[in-house]
């Protein structure tokens, strides 16, 4: 590894010889600013070329000696299995709720608000019910009627009941739905949908969250969704260095390449079978048999594929309409959303403004942290409280700092809606801490890496809330993993063809302008569900012959979780041959794909179910070898006495045998934080991230490409690496989106390009490479198999570490996520 | 052979236009009756013909899960009318796994870990096929530009391009010969040698209707509708305008783009002895299902005005003439769409050909042997953003660099210039206005680029803005300096104030550039809520709240108001 002063005299040295290359000014104090590690800090490029190249670094794929250390094992836990579905996947015979058909299908349309707020003074559909071909057309008046008697569009929620299904009166936000029609042809369908005529009376929209405190109330509930502050120590301190900062989050898409689609099918008994890609199919059931009006046993959800989840994909506003129209037309019907729609009516993460002011003493130890947080809800509640509850708790980031006061507020606008999307409320925190260890570090001449290592946290020390972190906290190892890595080689030894430059191939890339950072962040993330909520989970292990078969309706969004349960059975009982049932609601539930807690809470039910199944294999033959179940253990498909001297095959031991256990697991519970001061303790666990990211940025044009990001995560165990690094990868994908170009533009609560043309998702050319400095491994006791949930914090660490090299690169405070060129070109 | 054009056209019980006709898809003929015209490749390939591997994603080009390849072309199946496919042969991600056998590439999908949620895998497996019939040995850059089109939210496309590298060195390795792959004179995707045995399995699944291609260079059995004299003119190597072109000896020069058919009149110069030809051991009724070409089925497309019809550029009109600027076949504009391959007498390059070469710059004897083909577009002169700022000079042409008599004749359509369809600075426009945050360069995707036309301006601008302004950065410490320095100009301080910063213990008579008045003032109320009534809704002072995109700096709506209250 370089040491600081060897980068610095690096730099120098070629900046010297080339002052044709004009920058020499800004290189200088961007390199002495950051300081950190790493010959090519702020170096430009360009100044570079002329440079004898050194022999590039062999880039080696991480993951290789890993995959090779552990190919000897077959099956298990820390195995690096592939997902079972990932060749039919690849072949396209996989289905997905879109794939699905069934005899006289109808097809199911929305038709959607085109106002951000409007009054609905009336509704006309007789001319959406002429056109040939049109089964049905509903509005808010088919809907069960509110408490009074008066249409209200069947509100619910996840948290509280306030999104109508069908807009009832009013509409709050660009694209609400408010009819739903059933034809023959989905493009009979929109067409219907398009003329349903409605007189509108537009209302002024509230579409600045600062305004939203003073403008009248949205809804009866009111615009404030929650406000939460912190009060941990003493009000009065007051650093010796004191920065400042106001920070901007936009508001990312979760963007799934799979738009929302379902197909409802009518049941004798006057219910209704759904087949949609959800995240929480008993939820899902409950909330849609609300807003229908029946029993819940009398709606039955099946979770078909799921085409990608960074977000919570139970839309009831799609999902409970396209129940209704089953049920009305008696027909089955499908409804494929279009991209648009998607965009429009889906929950998107929330955009923050937060305002920080940290104190640190002359050392470099934070003193005092200061934080005001507003996140814009959108038009309904959704998740946002407890989206609040994370930024809020987690505000100071994974550093001790023993004074903490936040004040933070989630309100009501008639923007697009805002809901759970991987990192929530952890994410804009951490954009905000980190952007200030950054500031603190240039205050007080530190290099960003030492600033942060004299304060990381570790287990023991104390969260705002007040709650002691009992789990593994290896930040300090995981920073020092990210910086003991070595850079990636400057694009100067790499073929002139094969030469990234921001603006891509073939675009405007001046090698000269191009100058290169290096940033460091580290964030974490709470486990499970916070604040009390009931986590608990079912699954149910049976063996017969060779095979076992799990069913567990724990849904597996792209995230590998049924590749983790045939593990966790195969490591338990030593069977091979694993089936995972599909999910349905017939089965016992087990809650939201969310918050990354089925690794946990489902893999902890589906361990002890498997465990009990094992005693009772076990038992008999304990019986028979005349010594206690316990001495006995599974190991490569074999049963052994603990002296090795007895011993079967487990397929052997099984023969004939049909055994069946059902188990839950509940994690120690939570309590919620409180109102006046916030303390309390809210989470179950968390988990810690630290990146580094080097980026080259054009600094003529603000042009950004990240070269590559290096992460190291806190994952308790790994239980399969290879799906873990998956998730890092995605995780900094999605960060690199959320930091360079991922932006839904809304102006007066109107998405102004809902499509994947105006809203840019990274591609293969924008992909970094992506190093896995280390999983550290320090068990989380409490956890089934001491695992922690990785799926949130690579995504949330990610845009803070790409912000940190942009500043780094240009010396410009990076102050907005995405970063907008004009912020980066200097 | 269904076209649009010729089938019959009716009207259905809703008197919407419909049509039958029968596509062909994996080999397969697949009559699709009494379809509405206006319904798209993936609606039918899905909902009508059961064939749900392509995927909807976007229904705009952009995702690149419907990916199919149409006469050989990776397109986007919903952008393409169904009813203008009918004819021509469809490969869908079906037609590549052989008996429920993943292809290679499939498997290396899979095995790779680019398989999460899968709903990008076929369309992912279908452009690497593509990429790997086009181009055997993809560099890491190549592969991603191939790639870009296809977007994927659960991976960061580590794998997919770990797949791509995989399977062309599984494929290298299989084959014995693999200096053929430069040598072998081939345009588009024709079958090559013997690696396409290996991804087109379709021959094998249904035998092929229609004449068979003898093999091994026999004689050509005669296709009704097939112009024989002109597949004659080319084995002689005679035909006009082809200057002695000498198949064998001096063939320097080849593109490797996909075959373009917006351009019969110029057929001439395909120059190309594969497809009239057989070679020996040249297996092309094996390998792809490319009779098409040889039974006839352009025989009648270029008898036909297509310049005149609803669908300018042809009955594929509102497939080509999308194609050559990337953006129907879910490639970022300004990509490179194919590779210049150019031979020398002990020495092969390869070169990347632009948007704007494709489809029109077809190699001739006349193109290899000037000396502008290896000069001017190896060094990148001839650029898509060029076109965009009029950059591209005529007189350039007329000095003789580019001989304009050959623009003249079509090869070039100038009129296609000037409608900005290849040009990717253009394509922008169509984006609607982002809004004042994001500003004039809020449109960079990095997988299209910034066009070098308008990225030099933009470098000028900053150098003009640099000379005159002088200190405003670059000479002083933005971060050091506060928030808001250097690219901001400096803010009146504002003191804060109200009931909730002094509960959160903020000093008050800390200043700074930001500020959160009303936050204070929805705290300022005893019971911690705002009463609407108290305060008007449109702000107190009138001042607009929000980012001002012109500082980037938060200013408050009731920032004057609020001091007062405070």
């Amino acid at each position: 590894m370089t040491t600081p002063s060897d980068s610095t005299d690096a730099t120098g040295g070629h900046l010297g010889g080339n002052p044709g290359s004009g920058e020499t000014t800004l290189t200088n104090l961007a390199t002495v600013r950051e300081g950190a590690p790493g010959s090519a800090t702020g170096a430009a490029l360009g100044g570079l070329l002329g440079a004898t190249p050194t022999a590039p670094a062999p880039v080696d794929t991480p993951g290789t000696e890993t995959a090779a250390a552990i190919r000897a094992q077959r099956s298990g836990i820390g195995v690096s299995a592939l997902r079972e579905d990932a060749p039919a996947k690849a072949m396209g015979v996989y289905p997905y709720a879109a794939d699905l058909w069934a005899e006289g299908l109808l097809w199911g349309a929305l038709a959607r608000s085109p106002y951000a707020h409007a009054r609905m003074v009336s509704i006309d559909t007789r001319a959406a019910l002429a056109i040939p071909g049109v089964y049905a057309v509903l509005t808010a008046d088919d809907l069960p009627p509110g408490p009074d008697g008066t249409p209200n569009g069947a509100p619910t929620g996840p948290c509280i009941a306030d999104r109508p299904i069908l807009a009832a009166g009013v509409v709050r936000h660009h694209g609400e739905p408010f009819a739903a029609v059933a034809a023959d042809h989905p493009d009979t369908a929109r067409l219907a949908a398009a003329s349903i005529t409605v007189e509108w009376e537009p209302l002024p929209a509230l579409t600045d969250p600062d305004q939203a405190f003073q403008a009248p109330p949205l809804h009866p509930d009111g615009n404030i969704f929650r406000q939460l502050p912190i009060r941990f120590g003493d009000p009065e301190v007051v650093g010796e260095v004191v920065v400042e900062g106001m920070y901007q989050v936009g508001r990312q898409d979760p963007a799934p390449i799979g738009a929302e689609a379902g197909l409802a099918v009518p049941r004798p008994d006057g219910g209704v079978e759904l087949h949609v890609a959800t995240t929480d199919p008993h939820g899902d059931r409950d909330r849609i048999a609300s807003c229908l009006g029946i029993e819940p046993d009398r709606v039955r959800l099946v979770v078909s594929g799921v085409p990608g989840a960074t977000a919570d994909r139970d839309d009831l506003g799609f999902q409970a309409t396209l129940a209704l129209l089953a049920a009305r037309t008696g027909h089955p019907v499908k409804m494929v959303l279009t991209r648009e729609e998607s965009f429009l009516s889906h929950p998107h993460r929330h955009p923050a403004l937060l305002r920080y002011r940290h104190h640190a003493d002359a050392e470099g130890r934070l003193v005092k942290v200061e934080a005001q947080i507003l996140l814009d809800g959108g038009a309904y509640a959704d998740v946002s409280s407890e989206v609040l509850a994370n930024a809020a708790a987690l505000a100071a980031g994974p550093y001790v700092v023993p004074h903490v006061f936040v004040d933070a507020w989630a309100v009501r606008t008639n923007n697009p809606p805002s809901g759970r999307m991987r990192g929530e409320g952890a994410l804009q925190a951490c954009f905000a801490y980190e952007s200030q260890l950054d500031r603190l570090a240039a205050a007080l001449d530190l290099s960003p890496l030492e600033l942060r290592r004299r304060n990381v946290m570790a287990t023991g020390d104390l969260l705002p809330t007040g709650q002691a972190v009992t789990c593994p906290a290896p930040v300090r190892e995981l920073l020092d993993a990210v910086a003991d890595e070595p850079l990636p080689p400057l694009p100067v030894d790499r073929p002139d063809a094969e030469w990234l430059l921001p603006e891509g191939p073939g675009g405007a890339g001046e090698p000269a302008a191009v100058r290169r950072g290096i940033g460091y962040a580290v964030g974490m993330v709470p486990m499970l569900g916070v604040e009390g909520s009931d986590e608990v989970a079912t699954a149910s292990v049976r063996v017969t012959g060779s095979q076992a078969s799990v069913i567990c309706a724990a849904v597996d969004p792209g995230t590998g979780f049924a590749t983790l349960a045939k593990q966790i059975v195969q490591e338990v009982l030593g069977v091979d041959d694993v089936y995972i049932a599909p999910v349905d609601t017939d089965q016992p539930a087990s809650g939201p794909s969310a918050r990354g807690r089925q690794t946990w809470v489902a893999g902890g039910a589906i361990e002890r179910a498997a465990l009990m199944v094992r005693q009772q294999l076990l038992q008999p033959l304990a019986a028979r070898f005349a010594m206690s179940p316990e001495l006995l253990s599974i190991k490569d498909g074999r049963i052994t006495s603990y002296d090795g001297v007895l011993g079967m095959p487990v397929l052997e031991a099984l023969e004939g045998k049909d055994l069946w256990a059902t188990a839950q697991c509940r994690p120690h519970p939570t309590e919620p934080l409180n109102p006046e001061t916030g303390q309390g303790d809210a989470f179950v666990g968390l988990g810690f991230c630290a990146m580094r990211a080097v980026v080259d940025v054009d600094i003529d044009l603000g042009t950004v490409r990240v070269v590559e990001v290096t992460a190291a995560q806190d994952v308790g165990r790994a239980l399969n690496p290879r799906q873990i690094e998956a998730r890092i990868e995605a995780g900094v994908t999605q960060g690199l989106g959320l930091a360079l170009m991922e932006d839904l533009t809304v102006a007066e609560g109107h998405i102004l390009a809902p499509s994947l043309v105006g809203y840019r998702l990274p591609t293969a050319l924008d992909a970094p490479d992506i190093r896995v400095a280390a999983l550290i491994e320090d068990r989380d006791v409490v956890a089934p198999f001491g695992a922690k949930a990785v799926g949130a914090a690579p995504a949330v660490v990610a845009p803070a570490a790409i912000a940190a090299a942009v500043r780094a690169a240009t010396g410009m405070p990076i102050t907005r996520l995405p970063i907008p060129p004009e912020d980066a070109a200097v | 052979m269904t076209d649009f054009l010729t089938s019959p056209l009716g009207f259905g019980a809703d008197d919407s236009p419909r049509t039958s006709y029968t596509l062909r898809v994996n080999g397969v003929d697949r009559p699709v009756a009494d379809a509405w015209i206006g319904e798209s490749l993936l609606y039918v390939l899905r909902e009508r013909l059961g064939l749900a591997g392509a995927k909807g994603g976007c229904e705009q080009g952009e995702c690149g899960a419907c990916s199919v390849q149409v006469d050989g072309q990776l397109s986007a199946a919903c952008l393409v009318p169904a009813a203008l496919a009918a004819g021509v042969e469809i490969r869908t991600v079906e037609g590549l796994a052989e008996e429920g056998v993943p292809s290679d590439v499939q498997q290396a999908l899979a095995e790779s870990g680019a398989v999460q949620c899968g709903y990008c895998a076929p369309g992912l497996a279908m452009a690497v096929h593509d990429l790997l019939e086009r181009n055997h040995h993809p560099s890491d850059l190549e592969a991603r530009q191939a790639l870009c089109g296809n977007l994927c939210r659960c991976t960061g496309y580590r794998g997919a391009l770990a797949a791509v590298q995989a399977v062309a060195a599984a494929r290298a390795d299989e084959d014995e010969s693999p200096e053929d792959v430069v040598t072998t004179p081939y345009f588009g995707d024709g079958p090559v040698d013997g690696l396409l045995e290996v991804t087109s399995p379709v021959e094998e699944l249904v035998p092929m209707a229609g004449p068979a291609v003898p093999a091994q260079g026999g004689p050509v059995e005669h296709v009704e509708g097939y112009d024989y004299e002109y597949d004659e003119a080319f084995e002689g190597g005679e035909q006009a305008g082809d200057e002695g072109y000498d198949v064998e000896a001096e063939l320097p020069v080849y593109v490797d783009v996909p075959p373009q058919h917006g351009g019969y009149e110029n057929y001439e110069n395909y120059g190309t002895p594969g497809y009239g030809t057989q070679e020996p051991g040249y297996p092309q009724q094996e390998s792809y299902p490319q009779q098409g070409y040889a039974t006839g089925t352009y025989g009648q497309s270029y008898e036909q005005p297509y310049g005149d019809g609803p669908y300018p550029g042809g009955p594929f009109g509102g497939r080509f003439p999308s194609q050559s600027d990337g953006s129907a076949s879910g490639r970022a504009v300004g990509q490179a769409v194919g590779t210049l391959l150019v031979t020398e007498p002990g020495d092969s390059q390869e070169l990347p050909v632009v948007d704007a070469a494709q489809g029109e710059y077809h190699p001739s004897a006349g193109y290899a042997t000037d000396d502008h083909v290896t000069g001017e577009f190896q060094t990148g002169e001839f650029h898509t953003g060029e076109y965009a700022t009029g950059q591209f000079d005529t007189g350039q042409f007329a000095t003789g660099q580019f001989d304009t008599a050959q623009f003249a004749t079509g090869q070039f359509d100038t009129a296609q210039f000037a409608a900005g369809e290849y040009t990717a600075d253009q394509v922008a426009p169509t984006v609607p206005e982002q809004g004042g945050q994001a500003g004039q360069t809020g449109e960079l995707r990095l997988g299209s680029g910034l066009g070098a036309g308008l990225g030099a301006g933009m470098r000028a601008q900053v150098a003009a803005r640099r000379l005159a302004g002088g200190g405003t950065s670059g000479d002083q410490d933005p971060v050091a300096a506060g928030p808001g320095a250097g690219s901001t100009p400096p803010k009146a301080p504002v003191s804060f104030g109200g009931a909730a910063t002094s509960a959160a213990g903020l000093p008050t008579d800390v200043t700074g550039s930001f500020h959160v008045g009303t936050l204070s003032a929805a705290a300022a109320d005893a019971d911690g809520t705002a009463s609407p009534s108290d305060l008007p809704y449109e702000g107190a002072t009138g001042v607009p709240g929000g980012l001002d995109p012109a500082t980037g700096v938060y200013v408050l709506p009731h920032q004057h108001g609020q001091e007062s209250g405070s």
